[in-house]
């Protein structure tokens, strides 16, 4: 998509046009999905945050300023709301009664990924934030900083650090 | 597993992994919710509202209290009528403040507030119900003191109380003479007091020796504590820190650091956290055994702290989560002993606010007299303060109508017994205090507010009376610039505002109610902080840019002329490359010495091997400013290169002071010592082994020659080409730079 027309459907979306959002919207739409799915660890819970994201987005963006950050934009605000799944599956566990404590949690995964996600699983949500946005969808330090409003100094470190965790995890 | 995968390995695990878009989050069915959840007055077209100050600030206090609770949820139940319970309060007369102001009449219109806000949010099916219930604390529950349990590590030295040193030595920069500032290190000019993760520290540099040092050890596990905010007062140290509460014991370690260790703010911590206020009044007449005086806690975090003569005002933010179905606490407590309901304040009695704003003054002189408390029901996002004001502000984002405000409270200090006085707001929001300033009996602010409409950002300045309505104002004054720093100086106040290039104006406020702009110069980057050397200099400490963009990765000083206000003329600018700056972000890192003329600021610079990045090296870098031009250019670092910080969070320079004529760098395991002409290393005191060795890596031998090499080349006067032409209406040309100046940290 060229960057005039994202400007126009930016410029579309901030006088309340939802089909101009929907179609800005479907071009991160994947990546939004993707990134929640491993963040917060369960496809119901990131269709919950990317839903969630989605009408806060639409409700806040005209507070965006450049149409051109839109995609990172999307991004700042899933992670906020991926933050709070998590924080409401924590809140969960410690106030699930005995009967809930034995249903069945999500099935096992089998996958050749399993240990990756695994270990991912043991990170900190910030870490694995980092972690994902810059191995997945290649952000860079700066990018991520204005992100999660951090420097970029820290971003580095911080991704220095999961990387060193993960190593040790996976040898576990 | 066995071996170690690079990045690109992740990733194509990752992408080896399939996450179809479930149907929910299709286009057609994103849209379809879109337009559900659209007002259908409003659809296709939103309108502005015209700013009336009160009716703004009201729609402004409701919205940003519903953004408080991280838990909203999309609706799953039928929406019922709730019962609303009548709540009666007492509003203040019209006069008395620009937004009006009620307190409640009992603990049960206190309760009803609550139960309404509860009933309210039961009906729009959100999951608050976690936490939530009204309940007020039964008299048995209420703890009458704050029982401290602490225990100490004291590493005793004989003759550590003698006769404090004379002469100069660094003060905390504040932002109002006569008002001091918590921070994390306090020089009285003999002794260094520091705080840390969740210790304190008293290093006597006369024997370069760590006196004393604190380690109150929580109650419970899943507790901890960090400092951050020390005050000293002759022979008193008071210390103000956070006690968090998780859900999970606090001491799981993770790579040699856990939530204890971790420097700074909000610490890593997986789960749900608590937090409570924390003062410690110390009598350090015997510097190596403190006696504890006082230890008050108060609920909620702590937006900040100001010590007016003896007293020590402590403003915390505390959330409650009332609900419908279970009992809570949904009123704050200090020192156990719950706010009396005609101490709390409230702007919408049928607001749905659920954050208070707590004020305490405590008398650190008599520190066993009861503490003064007042609450408003309200958000916060900085304090500022005056020897006879305290001020909180808030940023309050009102989504419906697309506007931004900042909400002002005012409370007279009265000398201890603060008491609410006055509630306004004014468009936009604000930067820091130092955007703030109160002159001549009156409030000047300093705020951006954006216009979704044009998709411009607008400067303004406003003038506010006691009352706080607006008597006077300065709107759009850099059109589509932001306001990045102000500095506010007797008749004038000097504001860098920034989009691409950075003006820094200078206005008249010698006629409150008529501000006017004076002059403007611009050029590439621009301040975070400004601070004035002199009565004619001005210096700026932010970053450096381009007509197109602001590279963050570099640290800009700009010494402005501001002896012609009508004409600021920048005199001189350094830049340092791959360089960051805590005054960026904290002005209390930054320290003038003004009778030598000789200013400091911490740095820490990027160091690549290659493309790779390999860490952060710490310098203290000082500059003597001389005819205008910054000279004597200073860096005093570990030399030996022996460690780089890798994480952020232990052998980074958080502070730099000086005592006499030596110049101290503190981290948070060490304390060096330098000559402050030659930048040799006198002595170091290691005072805290633990965060030494969680967070530092020593490099091998044979990348140090690279690194010196390239720390070589961070510091470089500004290219020649980056210089803007300045802007017509200041007619002043750019003054070159004198390479001779511009000297790579010594060795």
């Amino acid at each position: 998509m060229s960057s005039n027309v994202i400007k126009d459907l930016v410029k579309q979306a901030k006088n309340g046009d939802t089909a101009a959002f929907g179609k800005l919207y479907i071009t991160v739409a994947a990546d939004l999905y993707r990134f929640a799915v491993f963040q917060t660890g369960s496809p119901t819970r990131a269709e919950d945050a990317v839903s969630e994201a989605v009408l806060r987005a639409f409700q806040k963006i005209r507070n965006l300023e450049k149409a051109q950050a839109f995609r990172s934009w999307m991004f700042s605000i899933l992670l906020n709301c991926c933050r709070e799944q998590l924080r409401e599956k924590q809140a969960q566990l410690h106030t699930v009664s005995p009967e809930d404590a034995n249903a069945p949690q999500d099935a096992v995964d089998l996958s050749e990924n399993a240990a990756l996600k695994q270990a991912m699983a043991q990170l900190e949500a910030e870490e694995r934030e980092l972690f994902l946005l810059s191995v997945l969808f290649g952000y860079t330090s700066k990018e991520l900083a204005e992100m999660t409003n951090s420097k970029p100094g820290t971003v580095r470190s911080r991704l220095f650090r999961t990387k060193e965790k993960l190593q040790a995890l996976l040898k576990e | 597993m066995k071996k170690d995968p690079s990045f690109d390995e992740y990733k194509a695990l990752l992408e080896s992994e399939q996450t179809p878009l479930p149907e929910r989050l299709s286009e057609s069915a994103v849209v379809e919710k879109l337009e559900q959840a659209q007002p259908k007055q409003d659809k296709k077209k939103i309108k502005v509202l015209p700013r009336i100050v009160a009716v703004a600030a009201a729609a402004a206090v409701a919205i940003t209290c519903v953004q408080m609770i991280p838990w909203q949820k999309t609706v799953h139940t039928t929406p019922v009528d709730p019962e609303i319970a009548e709540v009666n309060t007492t509003p203040l007369s019209a006069e008395e403040s620009a937004v009006p102001l009620s307190q409640f009449d009992s603990d049960a219109d206190l309760k009803a507030y609550f139960k309404n806000i509860a009933e309210k949010r039961k009906a729009e099916g959100r999951i608050d119900a976690i936490f939530g219930g009204v309940r007020m604390k039964t008299a048995d529950e209420a703890v009458v003191d704050y029982e401290y349990a602490g225990s100490f590590d004291t590493t005793a030295v004989p003759n550590a109380a003698a006769a404090q040193a004379s002469g100069s030595y660094g003060r905390t920069n504040t932002r109002t003479e006569d008002v001091d500032e918590g921070d994390v290190v306090k020089n009285d000019g003999r002794w260094l007091y520091t705080a840390s993760r969740g210790k304190f520290s008293i290093i006597d540099t006369q024997s370069m020796e760590c006196v004393f040092q604190g380690e109150p050890e929580p109650e419970k596990d899943n507790q901890w504590y960090q400092f951050s905010s020390l005050y000293v007062l002759g022979d008193r140290l008071v210390v103000g820190g956070t006690l968090y509460t998780g859900d999970t014991p606090a001491d799981d370690v993770y790579f040699g650091a856990s939530v204890k260790t971790s420097r700074g703010g909000y610490p890593y911590y997986y789960g749900y956290v608590e937090s409570s206020t924390v003062t410690l009044v110390y009598d350090i007449a015997d510097r190596a055994k403190p006696a504890l005086l006082r230890a008050a806690i108060q609920d909620g975090a702590a937006e900040s702290s100001r010590m007016v003569g003896d007293i020590l005002y402590t403003v915390t933010r505390h959330t409650v989560y009332p609900n419908a179905d279970k009992k809570t606490v949904c009123v704050p407590s200090v020192n156990g002993k719950e706010l009396p309901c005609d101490s709390i304040y409230v702007r919408d009695p049928k607001g749905d606010c659920t954050t208070y704003i707590v004020l305490t003054a405590l008398d650190t002189a008599n520190p066993q007299r009861d503490i003064e408390k007042v609450s408003l029901l309200g958000n916060s996002s900085l304090l500022y303060c005056t020897t006879d004001t305290l001020y909180v502000l808030n940023n309050a984002y009102d989504w419906d109508n697309s506007t931004q405000a900042t909400e002002i409270c005012a409370f007279a200090l009265n000398g201890g017994k603060p008491v609410l006085k006055a509630s306004g707001t004014v468009p936009g929001v604000t930067d820091d205090h130092y955007a703030v300033d109160q002159y001549k009996g009156f409030l000047c602010v300093t705020t951006t507010d954006y216009d979704y409409k044009k998709d411009v950002d607008i400067s303004s300045l406003y003038v506010l009376n006691g009352k706080l309505e607006t008597v006077g104002k300065l709107t759009d004054f850099a059109p589509d610039e932001q306001v990045k720093s102000a500095r506010f100086l007797g008749d004038l106040v000097y504001v860098v505002t920034f989009r691409n290039t950075d003006p820094l104006f200078a206005i008249d406020l010698s006629d409150p109610k008529q501000p006017k702009i004076l002059g403007k110069v611009k050029l590439p980057g621009f301040s975070e902080y400004l601070h004035p050397l002199s009565d004619t200099l001005l210096l700026g400490v932010g970053y450096a840019g381009d007509e197109e963009n602001v590279n963050r990765s570099c640290v800009k000083l700009s010494l402005f002329d501001i002896s012609d206000p009508t004409a600021p003329k920048v005199l001189d600018e350094r830049v340092l490359k791959e360089a960051q700056t805590d005054v960026n972000y904290d002005p209390k890192a930054f320290v003038f010495d003004s009778e030598r003329g000789i200013f400091g600021l911490p740095a820490s610079y990027s160091v690549y091997s290659g493309d790779e990045w390999r860490g952060t090296k710490s310098v203290y870098k000082t500059y003597t400013v001389k005819n205008g031009k910054f000279t004597d250019e200073k860096a005093y670092h570990r030399g030996a290169l022996d460690k780089l910080d890798r994480y952020y969070n232990g052998s980074a320079f958080f502070r730099g002071t000086y005592i006499g004529d030596k110049v101290y760098t503190l981290t948070d395991s060490d304390v060096l010592e330098f000559d402050m002409d030659s930048c040799e290393r006198t002595r170091t005191l290691i005072y805290d082994r633990d965060a030494q060795q969680a967070d530092t890596e020593p490099l091998e031998e044979d990348t140090v020659a690279e690194i010196q090499e390239e720390l070589a080349e961070t510091t470089a006067a500004p290219d020649a080409a980056q210089t803007l032409p300045f802007d017509t209406e200041s007619a002043v040309a750019p003054v070159p730079i004198d390479e001779t100046t511009t000297a790579a940290p010594e060795e």
